[in-house]
């Protein structure tokens, strides 16, 4: 089994303050800024992002299996619960991203719990602000643009397709390798 | 023996409930996110709220400043300032632009904000509906489906009482064309600041136990009526300290003939405008 952290105090804040940035100005691609060793299967972003917030409340779904070498990882060195089902995940991993072609099935919250919804962070095949995706909403000054290798354009317009239930959504984190890139669930994003 | 805190006080468990609660309050700006509130050493009134969030946050490298109706030096500012020195070791600064992390207690500071920058806010009450429906599980469904009608009669009876819309601080304001949100009790001079603000802001009541937040760029709107437009206080006066007529000025009374003297609420700007010889 790897370690986690290397400190638990210092790098999970580390990591906290980067995702934070990168909730807060969607499309601003961010380092995670510690160094992490993860499991083969899973990016340092995620496992960085994973470690940071995850604990004995938070059920985690993963299309990696509850007994992978990952999700041990992840469950030894936060005590999450494994959620069987995608809609009894507060957080969940995607590592397929071929097999990624809707939110349908995560949480979106309630009306009064719109809190109470799915983070879903998908891997990409990597993320640069030169592509056809164009983000617009709160975070934004103007617009931004996005790359994320790997996820389909169908996947997206999906996902533009539940907008209209804000306040209700899922709140998506792409990531690759050290970065991670935000698009919460009050990001309007258009295909060029 | 001496006595060890973990790094800015709270356990890790508490930091990592309070900053997932932090992300979802980003995401839905303007939201209330309920939080499992933790004791803190200092009674609730305090900054309870604003002390959760701050630990949350703070790291190693960050700048604290952290100011009490715009002053430095009053004593809840100058407490909790020495809490995380000793808790947490970090850098203190009264220098606005140094800081990475302020927290404050009403004010928005009048040196403008850099994208870097989050304020941390103390908020007394979360609820800007709790006087006009005091049943939680009520405010819940009128937030729920935007049943925001009443806001607005509590605004026109102001009106139709006062002839103006009698709120000098805590005026609701529209987040994001969804949610109405309590800035907190800063005066309403401070409310155009939230407005596509470049920094973030993050609210924190500990004794309600809520987070809320406003990410940069976002939509913060003063709700108002078309003939009866938010309109922002003016003074007569400029600053007798440094001389600034820009700034939310307070009253002194500094003597028992009732002389009064108009100085900046904001006690670092007025030091910095003052020694840079502007006046």
């Amino acid at each position: 089994m790897l370690k986690g952290f290397a400190s638990e105090v210092f790098d999970s804040q580390k990591v906290f303050r980067q995702l934070l940035a990168a909730m807060a100005n969607p499309g601003r691609i961010m380092d995670i800024g510690i160094d992490l060793e993860s499991p083969e299967f899973i990016h340092p972003a995620a496992g960085a992002i994973l470690l940071a917030l995850l604990d004995f409340e938070t059920p985690l779904w993963s299309d990696l299996e509850n007994d992978s070498k990952e999700i041990q990882w992840l469950r030894f060195h936060t005590g999450a619960p494994y959620a069987y089902a995608k809609r009894n995940a507060l957080f969940a991993l995607q590592t397929d991203y071929d097999a990624l072609e809707s939110v349908d099935q995560f949480n979106p919250g309630t009306l009064e719990a719109p809190h109470q919804s799915t983070t879903l962070i998908v891997h990409t095949r990597g993320v640069d602000n030169n592509g056809r995706i164009r983000l617009t909403g709160p975070g934004i000054q103007t617009d931004k643009f996005l790359k994320l290798k790997g996820i389909k354009e169908s996947f997206l317009h999906q996902r533009t397709q539940t907008l209209k239930d804000y306040p209700l959504g899922v709140d998506l984190i792409f990531v690759w390798d050290h970065y991670l890139v935000s698009i919460p669930r009050t990001t309007s994003v258009e295909i060029l | 023996m001496s006595l060890q805190y973990n790094f800015a006080y709270l356990d890790e468990q508490s930091k990592k409930m309070i900053r997932r609660s932090i992300l979802k309050a980003m995401a839905i700006p303007g939201f209330q996110v309920p939080f499992g509130g933790r004791e803190m050493p200092l009674p609730y009134g305090w900054g309870t709220g604003g002390i959760q969030l701050t630990a949350s946050l703070l790291g190693k490298e960050d700048c604290l400043k952290v100011i009490d109706q715009g002053s430095d030096d009053t004593t809840n500012a100058v407490s909790i300032k020495d809490f995380f020195k000793k808790t947490a070791r970090i850098e203190i600064t009264e220098n606005t632009e140094d800081a990475t992390i302020i927290q404050t207690r009403h004010r928005i500071p009048e040196t403008p904000l850099t994208p870097q920058q989050i304020m941390v806010y103390q908020v007394p009450i979360p609820e800007p509906l709790q006087f006009i429906e005091p049943k939680r599980q009520e405010n819940a469904k009128m937030h729920a489906f935007s049943e925001y009608g009443t806001m607005y009669v509590k605004l026109y009876e102001d009106i139709a009482r006062h002839e103006r819309i009698a709120m000098a601080f805590d005026y609701p304001v529209h987040v994001n064309g969804r949610y109405i949100m309590s800035p907190s009790p800063i005066p309403k001079f401070d409310n155009p600041k939230l407005h596509q603000s470049c920094a973030m802001h993050i609210f924190g009541a500990g004794r309600e136990k809520r987070i809320y937040a406003v990410p940069p760029y976002t939509d913060v709107v003063s709700l108002d009526f078309e003939d009866y437009p938010f309109e922002l206080e003016e003074w007569d006066e400029s600053c007798a300290i440094c001389g600034s007529d820009q700034t939310f000025l307070d009253e002194i009374i500094t003597d028992d003939e009732g002389t009064r003297m108009f100085v900046c609420s904001d006690t670092e700007f007025c030091s910095r405008v003052r020694q840079k010889g502007k006046r």
